[in-house]
């Protein structure tokens, strides 16, 4: 099986030199490794988080793509979907039987025929429309519904941080 | 009803060595019958006592077969409640399989769907019909689209194909370009009317993950429901099998009044309960319907346990509640803490040095020796010697923890037993050697063998009933004459059980012929005296001498 996913994933990363969508670049962190990649996220225009660029690690299983790979944020960012630890939670990371009330329609669920590009997209329109429903990180979920000022405000600031300015 | 059968063998067994029935076959069906009516009508104080009549009132040997078929069956009845005979039936999985078949065309008229498509509903469904018909009625293009039988017409897969030029099934390609495994190869694929077409490995990959989950699987792409039929197809044989065996115990789960699991691990059997009204009747007369599956595992229907007479379901699920949260409290006060030599508080030692002070008598003592710190001083080691004794008097004189203590007296005679039974298990096997050496040494005829096969019966039920009799005993009113009853006739049965199980043990097999009659006696003195205990208990559930507390 794990020559299925290596095989599929160096297919993937061809895919993504070729033609990456703008605002993201992914690849392979090391040669020696297809399930390791890093992947460099720009903060989507008209959100706090324009002008931001993310770094993130996606880590794949060996079963890889009949399981989903997992999505983490280095350092973690404060958004209402992504856990303190950085660890990403939308619903394409998620296989359809994870969900026992079916809470997340199955055409939204990790399925083999998604891939990196979609998650990434996905990740993308998850940092510009939070969905504070099922919120990873409390607080944020709060903060973000409560008091946006701050919110914005936070981020921008772990924004400029990041930067180093 | 298999489990009949099966008693009724057992008990043909033993019509041929009639000589020595005296005390297992003593009462002729009628009279059973009439125990039975009585007790039904409340009766029941005497039977007791009726049974302890049985040896004496051996002059009705001459028994026809047919008859004895019956005594047998109304003995069983008697043990498990004198009131009526459950109805149940032992099945298998495929039985139950054939039973969702039939419900699936029963229901087909009013869907007018294929079967498939209706196994499909009902999976979805957890086998819930009312709900499923609810939700038909109400909704039902919405329902076969969110279901996955009918290509949802909102959702766009791979739009511009023609979806009626999409046929369901395995096709051969000579160069198809799979997306999941990025290979291009000439291979067999499989599409669902979606259209969404990919190479048969990874479609076997896809569904073998699948299947272990239990779920309906759908398209890889869109929410198109792959039905047993296509599963077996790209698998190549029979695999949709186990994504039935879960379906099947939702279905179980879903009528869990009738349908019950053995509880024996690794036993598939089902019981199916025909009928369900003799059930209430026998809650209320403080009885349990036990029943037995086809590898002779015997169990309660309604909790689930072990055959736990003389205690009922209810005190049955305290016990054991209580047991789960005591045992735990229970070791960790007992190897954690000691109690004040003053006032019986259970100390626990939080570290520091052995000056005790407790806290709640302030008494200063030592926690080696259990003695007042005075004579200790500063010479910390002269109470090296542990007097053994000494201590024991002073604990047995405190009451302020005789719950606790109460409850552990019981709880150790019952985990005793349940050790006891576990030997006795383990006896089970050679006997079933001692059977064979009968038969190669002396010649003796497997039928004529049988009488250890029947003690060692005699004596696991024994056991059993003496195991839950301290359920019983501990939650019963202990100043109540009934209940001093009932502890004599725990002490007879515990010793006529020792007794047989002693006689068990004997391993020269002229020894085990010579002593045959003794056997007989003994396993039948054991079968007695269990089944007086089991009405004794039953009396004080009745009369509510016994009630279960928390």
């Amino acid at each position: 099986m794990s020559k299925t996913a290596q095989k599929r994933l160096f297919k993937e990363y061809q895919q993504l030199i070729r033609d990456s969508p703008p605002g993201i670049v992914a690849g392979p962190a090391n040669e020696n490794d297809l399930f390791l990649w890093d992947c460099l996220i720009q903060g989507p225009p008209d959100t706090p988080y324009e002008h931001g660029v993310f770094n993130a690690q996606l880590r794949f299983p060996r079963d890889y793509p009949l399981s989903p790979p997992t999505l983490t944020f280095t350092p973690a960012i404060l958004h209402p979907n992504i856990y303190p630890n950085g660890e990403v939670c939308i619903s394409i990371l998620h296989s359809p039987g994870d969900d026992p009330n079916m809470y997340e329609l199955a055409e939204e669920r990790w399925s083999p025929v998604q891939s990196v590009e979609k998650i990434l997209l996905s990740v993308m329109s998850m940092l510009s429309e939070p969905n504070v429903e099922s919120g990873a990180n409390i607080d944020a979920c709060i903060l973000w519904r409560d008091n946006r000022p701050e919110f914005e405000r936070q981020v921008k600031r772990s924004i400029v941080a990041s930067l180093g300015l | 009803m298999n489990s009949d059968e099966e008693y009724s063998l057992v008990y043909d067994d033993d019509d041929d060595d009639n000589d020595s029935l005296d005390f297992y076959e003593a009462l002729p069906a009628t009279e059973f019958a009439i125990n039975i009516s009585k007790s039904r009508s409340h009766l029941s104080q005497s039977s007791e006592f009726d049974i302890e009549e049985d040896p004496l009132s051996n002059d009705d040997m001459a028994e026809s077969m047919l008859d004895v078929h019956v005594s047998a069956s109304a003995k069983r009845a008697l043990t498990e409640g004198s009131v009526p005979d459950l109805k149940y039936e032992c099945l298998t999985t495929e039985d139950i399989f054939h039973r969702m078949l039939k419900r699936v065309d029963h229901l087909q008229p009013i869907f007018s769907i294929p079967h498939e498509d209706i196994l499909l509903l009902m999976q979805l469904y957890d086998w819930n019909e009312e709900r499923l018909l609810e939700d038909w009625t109400e909704k039902m293009d919405i329902l076969l689209e969110e279901s996955g039988i009918h290509v949802s017409h909102n959702s766009n897969g791979i739009e511009g194909n023609d979806k009626n030029g999409n046929i369901r099934g395995v096709k051969f390609q000579e160069s198809f370009n799979c997306i999941i495994c990025c290979e291009e190869k000439s291979t067999e694929t499989f599409s669902l009317e979606c259209g969404h077409e990919y190479c048969i490995d990874c479609y076997r990959h896809y569904i073998k993950d699948k299947l272990n989950k239990g779920n309906v699987i759908t398209c890889m792409d869109c929410s198109l429901a792959l039905k047993n039929d296509d599963i077996d197809k790209i698998m190549g044989h029979q695999s949709s099998n186990k994504l039935m065996s879960s379906s099947i115990k939702s279905f179980i789960q879903k009528h869990n009044n009738n349908y019950k699991w053995c509880p024996y691990t690794d036993c598939k059997c089902i019981i199916h309960l025909k009928d369900t009204s003799s059930f209430a009747e026998y809650l209320r007369v403080h009885c349990s319907p036990f029943v037995s599956c086809k590898s002779s595992h015997r169990f309660c229907f309604s909790c689930g346990f072990e055959i736990h007479s003389p205690a009922d379901c209810d005190i049955t699920t305290t016990w054991i509640k209580k047991a789960k949260k005591e045992s735990e409290n229970l070791n960790w006060v007992l190897s954690h803490t000691k109690e004040c030599p003053k006032c019986s508080v259970n100390i626990e030692k939080n570290g520091g040095c052995n000056h005790m002070a407790c806290s709640s008598c302030k008494y200063e003592f030592c926690w080696i020796c259990s003695g007042d710190w005075k004579p200790h001083g500063s010479n910390f080691y002269q109470c090296t010697m542990y007097n053994n004794e000494d201590s024991k008097s002073k604990t047995s004189v405190e009451d302020t923890s005789k719950t606790l203590k109460r409850y552990t007296f019981y709880y150790r005679m019952f985990n005793e037993h349940e050790a006891s039974a576990k030997l006795d298990w383990q006896l089970g096997q050679t006997v079933e050697n001692k059977v064979k050496h009968l038969q190669e040494k002396i010649g003796v005829s497997w039928i004529e063998g049988q009488f250890l096969t029947e003690s060692l019966r005699a004596l696991n039920e024994g056991r059993t009933a003496l195991k839950w009799s301290f359920a019983i005993a501990f939650y019963s009113d202990p100043s109540h004459n009934l209940t001093k009853i009932f502890v004599d006739n725990q002490m007879l049965l515990s010793n006529s059980v020792e007794d047989l199980s002693e006689l068990l043990q004997i391993k020269n097999p002229e020894k085990i012929m010579n002593k045959k009659t003794d056997f007989y006696n003994k396993a039948g003195y054991v079968t007695n005296r269990t089944l007086a205990l089991i009405q004794c208990g039953r009396d004080l559930l009745r009369k509510g001498i016994c009630k279960p507390t928390n």
